[in-house]
């Protein structure tokens, strides 16, 4: 079963229309690249999944039920923003995930934190930006979820950084999970991809595997998306 | 896990208010020596005027914990729900209707806290243990002359009023909550427009409140007047009953629609940026 489905899925905001009719399919143990310019609808597909915004019509389907409790249960998501609040202390944090999350690991947790450094009675509002958005990422990548949505995970971090969040990523991923990685910086997230799609202005214009765009059309997915959607 | 959420809910907001009942009850001691010094001796002018200004404060700082109640109460929901957070906690696999009750709860009890605190400051403030026992005791007279004398009709009585009470403060805090849903559905202007919806919410309930009250309270009348007039006896037990049912009722209304609006919202407008 698809992990995550979309049929017909369209979302208009008032007159504007972010999604229009995409139809999708994310299978198991996959790495999927969302990769479109700024307001190409990589955000609002994601906030469908996790059951943030509904569709105006079409569906979207999570192991093939509709967003909800449920869902929610199987999903890690990380925002563009940071959602964690900030009043807390590392220790409130981890407790706050371990009573919601059934699949969070609070070893890998810990292990991941220790790693960094980071004490567990350091408060959040104490840390500086970057470390703030890896203790988030930590918690995301914390869970045995079935599908992980990153919402531009390495956007706005300097290159140090996104090498660890990419590291994270896949190191700590369930090999039977999916994730979806919604992106515009391509040549970053390149070599964890195992497919893309290509989104803009709502609509899918490409979806293939990495290894066909290098063997078929001899490019890098960055050159390919240069060539698509230029100016 | 409504459980779960109540203890988080409580953890986030137990930073402020704790702190703030102890400094009113602190000062409740305080202005309690000020006003035997007062009472006692001839103080200088100055030191008078400053402890008149103390006991100002005081007033102050009682009126204070209400309204630090109420902006500790908006800004959880604003920055839990509808800000940042909100893409953490509108994902956590737990129904929608559990985090609403959740906040809810949480913000009854501070308000019913912070009521207890207020009347345990002044009573400290205020009262001396005669005066104390002697107003309790008139009160409790009086309460058994309304009730003939009946101590359980007195409790039947008591425990309506505590339950209209709960119920009208869920009332208060859902007109917040369903205010600031509507609001923040909006695109722009998402604070001026839950100002403006508080009013038109606040308004609309007042307005019917009115309505419901100028009806039924016609028709009670009437009911109690006729039996006057038959021969019966006026019946203040009876009336205290039926007025506690117009208003529980009419609380009770008025959260369930504030509840609604603000579950619909949440669940089909929302709008994080």
């Amino acid at each position: 079963m698809a992990t995550l489905e979309c049929i017909g899925l369209t979302k208009r905001y008032g007159s504007t229309e972010a999604l229009d009719s995409v139809n999708l399919t994310i299978e198991p143990g996959k790495i999927t690249g969302l990769l479109g310019p700024n307001g190409s609808g990589k955000t609002t597909l994601i906030k469908l999944a996790n059951g943030l915004l509904t569709p105006t019509s079409g569906k979207v389907l999570i192991c093939g039920s509709a967003p909800g409790v449920e869902t929610k249960r199987i999903v890690s998501y990380l925002p563009e923003r940071l959602n964690i609040p900030t009043w807390m202390t590392v220790t409130q944090l981890l407790n706050y995930y371990q009573d919601f999350f059934p699949d969070f690991d609070l070893e890998r947790a810990r292990t991941m934190l220790s790693n960094l450094s980071i004490g567990e009675n350091m408060r959040i509002r104490a840390m500086s930006k970057g470390t703030r958005e890896k203790v988030q990422l930590i918690m995301v990548m914390s869970r045995r979820a079935k599908l992980y949505l990153l919402d531009e995970p390495i956007g706005g971090v300097d290159p140090a950084t996104r090498d660890y969040i990419l590291n994270t990523i896949i190191g700590n991923y369930d090999p039977e999970a999916s994730v979806v990685i919604s992106t515009h910086l391509i040549q970053d997230v390149e070599t964890v991809l195992d497919d893309v799609v290509f989104i803009n202005q709502g609509r899918i214009v490409l979806r293939s595997t990495v290894d066909d765009i290098r063997e078929k059309e001899g490019k890098s997915v960055d050159a390919l998306f240069r060539e698509v959607f230029r100016c | 896990m409504l459980r779960k959420l109540i203890k988080h809910e409580f953890r986030a907001t137990a930073r402020l208010l704790p702190l703030l009942f102890l400094i009113v009850l602190t000062m409740s001691v305080a202005v309690r020596f000020a006003l035997e010094l007062l009472n006692k001796a001839e103080l200088p002018f100055v030191l008078q005027l400053l402890l008149m200004l103390f006991m100002g404060l005081f007033a102050t700082a009682l009126v204070a914990v209400f309204v630090v109640c109420i902006v500790v109460m908006v800004s959880r929901f604003k920055r839990n729900l509808l800000g940042d957070e909100g893409y953490l906690t509108m994902t956590l696999p737990v129904k929608l209707s559990s985090i609403i009750w959740a906040k809810i709860i949480v913000s009854v009890i501070w308000i019913v806290l912070s009521a207890i605190v207020d009347l345990i400051a002044v009573f400290i403030a205020y009262f001396t243990n005669s005066s104390i026992v002697a107003s309790l005791g008139n009160l409790w007279d009086y309460l058994m002359r309304l009730s003939g004398g009946n101590a359980a009709v007195f409790i039947e009585g008591a425990v309506e009023l505590i339950v209209v009470g709960l119920i009208s403060v869920v009332a208060i805090c859902l007109n917040f909550y369903a205010a600031l849903s509507i609001g923040h559905g909006f695109a722009r202007g998402k604070m001026g427009f839950s100002v403006l919806f508080y009013f038109v919410l606040s308004t609309a309930a007042s307005v019917t409140r009115i309505i419901v009250l100028a009806v039924l309270g016609e028709s009670v009348f009437n009911v109690t007047g006729v039996m006057f007039l038959l021969g019966g006896i006026y019946d203040a037990i009876s009336e205290w009953r039926i007025q506690m049912a117009i208003y529980g009722g009419l609380a009770l209304v008025q959260s369930a629609v504030f509840y609604f609006l603000t579950w619909i919202n949440l669940k089909k407008r929302l709008n994080l940026e």
